[in-house]
């Protein structure tokens, strides 16, 4: 909390604007006119803008740091990490289909041991915030990373994966039922002071339920949501496309349906929500926050640019000032079911 | 032949070192640039040469690049296409590619003027013979080893960047370059007149150009003169250290030229293909068998591998 409010306080330094708010390096023009404050709160976490960089397309910040300003996002959300190192699923891991990508990859990841010895202090060296994604196949598996990296310090606040599609056990297991979720929760909640996410699964009847048996054991937040569970044929060899058979699918073919998944959470609790699906410009962020979201991540359109982030901040900068909005507090669901006059 | 029996220690330590090293790509950081169509010419039904205008940093021969099409327009993603040349001073890159799948049938209705998204170069290039030659070339009286490029099909843009770097290099010191074009019929060698090697050899599946042969069937007929594991090289009175093979092709032809490459004891190193999402290493999506039951990145730790690491009966290409 100490680092925020130091943070909050900082005289506004030019030079130091993509740290800031990030109103100040559009200030030009405009004389005196009030400058929108992009920066978002999540559970005691400030975030500098509200896009974030959604676990899976940033790695570990080190490979993709050669073509992006890492600085330019709200956050970087890691590569989900389990306890031992993992290879990943067989190929081929990857199938396009039309607006979507259907990838079944198995949450390759270094491992804590490699984590914290070698991914770690990289990623401290960024100014941007890090959610560290917790995986695993067992309430132990989850308990050893998020205790392990807790410890080591670095860690913004923690995105809990219960949500993955792409593994046998564990992952998808914990958040397709409202108390199995209730469970991870419960069991990492004493482990931490940093804010807790979980990433929920959209393969679920009802969204709303486990969004809420999370938050009642302590999350402060819900990611909305992870990849729908998808399955490609390839008619000449009569073979699923992916080595793993299904997949998950992500771009912007999922979009409605995330932005409808949102709209469950939203109106079932009042933790922050931050969407997840099929984001790749502006408006769509913006469409999530005033369905209610507090922040957005992007993932499948950075692959498309990795410019994609910083132009969905340059969007809401313009969207702001056009609509004079000071913060995106005001716009935050905002999302209004009467019919039009 | 002392050097012979001292070879096979030589190449396993080689290999294990290769196998150990951590991923270090030579060259330049890759940049994302808008690269502007210059041309995009329609070589044969289906196979173009596109010359873009783009700023970004020199790419090597085996390198890639991820080319995307701009603002909202199908497919999603970027896809990876070999470099087949580039000029960092006339910003002008070429890419060699076939309208086969939805995607590359965008990119062959591109007209000059077009933009597309770019990010590069990407990934491992192809190690200069000399660099990898069993024997140092210093030990041969300072002659350097025969570069032997095998390519199949749409595999020849990579390694006529190669032959053309080594046809540069100063003072011929890469030493004498054998460029091999298979194709399953003649319309397919479309690049011949863009080949530039000591010298160049054709094949075709229905012989209606060069040989009638396949172009691993062409290779081990040229395979003696000169004998590529001794480098004893015609005229010459020096000898030579074995030849180096490249290769870049189908999935088929590249585990053939692994195989031929192991009987001979020769140096193999090839150029692989995988479905690919984000080119930098990220998303983990182009992973493919090595032995020891381990995975690498095709974008990363590839495109191109040392025959020796690849698990052939899991390779299929993309």
């Amino acid at each position: 909390m100490s680092r925020q409010r130091r943070e909050s306080t900082t005289p506004a330094q030019g030079r130091r604007g993509s740290r800031g708010r990030p109103a100040r390096s559009v200030s030009a023009g405009a004389g005196g006119a009030r400058l929108p404050d992009l920066s978002v709160r999540i559970a005691g976490l400030r975030l500098s803008t509200p896009v974030l960089l959604a676990s899976g397309v940033a790695g570990y910040g080190e490979e993709m740091g050669e073509v992006v300003d890492l600085n330019r996002v709200g956050a970087i959300v890691t590569k989900t990490l389990t306890p031992e190192e993992r290879a990943g699923n067989p190929p081929p891991r990857l199938f396009e289909t039309p607006a979507g990508l259907m990838n079944n990859i198995g949450l390759a990841n270094v491992g804590l041991e490699g984590f914290l010895a070698e991914v770690l202090p990289q990623l401290k060296r960024h100014r941007t915030r890090i959610v560290v994604s917790v995986g695993g196949f067992s309430l132990r598996d989850y308990e050893k990373v998020l205790a392990s990296v807790d410890a080591a310090g670095g860690a913004h606040a923690f995105e809990i994966n219960v949500s993955c599609p792409n593994v046998r056990a564990g992952g998808i297991h914990f958040g397709c039922s409202a108390s199995r979720a209730a469970r991870v929760v419960r069991a990492l909640r004493p482990l931490t002071a940093l804010p807790l996410l979980v990433k929920l699964t959209p393969n679920v009847t009802d969204i709303g339920s486990v969004a809420a048996a999370c938050v009642s054991e302590g999350a402060d937040g819900l990611t909305v949501a992870n990849t729908y569970t998808a399955l490609a044929v390839d008619l000449r060899t009569r073979r699923p496309r992916l080595g793993g058979v299904t997949g998950g699918l992500s771009g912007p073919a999922v979009k409605p349906l995330s932005l409808a998944k949102v709209w469950e959470v939203t109106s079932r609790v009042k933790a922050p929500v931050i969407a997840c699906g099929g984001i790749s410009t502006a408006e769509d962020a913006l469409e999530y926050i005033v369905v209610g979201a507090t922040a957005v991540q992007v993932g499948t359109a950075c692959f498309r640019s990795f410019k994609t982030p910083e132009l969905i901040v340059n969007g809401i900068i313009a969207y702001m000032k056009e609509n004079s909005l000071s913060s995106l507090q005001e716009l935050r669901g905002t999302m209004t079911l009467a019919p039009a006059e | 032949m002392k050097p012979r029996k001292t070879a096979v220690p030589q190449t396993s330590a080689r290999r294990r070192r290769r196998a150990d090293a951590p991923s270090v790509v030579a060259g330049a950081p890759p940049v994302e640039a808008v690269a502007e169509v210059r041309r995009n010419t329609a070589l044969s039904a289906d196979a173009f040469l596109l010359d873009l205008m783009v700023d970004m940093p020199a790419a090597l021969p085996g390198q890639f690049v991820m080319l995307g099409l701009p603002d909202g327009a199908a497919p999603l993603l970027r896809r990876p296409f070999s470099v087949m040349g580039h000029d960092p001073s006339r910003k002008s890159l070429e890419i060699h590619y076939s309208a086969r799948g939805a995607g590359t049938r965008v990119l062959s209705e591109l007209r000059p003027g077009h933009k597309l998204g770019l990010l590069g170069p990407l990934g491992r290039h192809f190690p200069q013979a000399a660099e990898v030659a069993r024997r140092p070339a210093d030990l041969e009286g300072g002659l350097a080893p025969l570069s032997v490029l095998v390519a199949g099909g749409r595999g020849t843009a990579p390694l006529i960047f190669f032959a053309e770097r080594a046809r540069r290099s100063v003072g011929g010191s890469s030493g004498p370059v054998l460029f091999l074009a298979g194709a399953r019929t003649a319309a397919q060698l479309v690049l011949l007149d863009r080949i530039h090697a000591t010298e160049v050899f054709v094949s075709t599946d229905d012989g209606s150009a060069g040989k009638k042969d396949t172009v691993i069937g062409l290779l081990k007929s040229l395979d003696g003169q000169p004998d590529f594991a001794l480098g004893a090289a015609g005229r010459e009175t020096r000898r030579r250290p074995g030849a180096v093979l490249y290769g870049c092709g189908p999935a088929g032809m590249l585990r053939e030229l692994h195989s031929y490459a192991e009987s001979r004891g020769l140096p193999c190193f090839v150029s692989l293909e995988a479905r690919m999402a984000c080119g930098l290493g990220v998303c983990q999506g182009c992973a493919v068998r090595l032995t020891g039951s381990r995975y690498a990145l095709v974008c990363k730790e590839g495109p191109v591998f040392e025959s020796c690491l690849v698990d052939w009966a899991q390779y299929e290409g993309a």
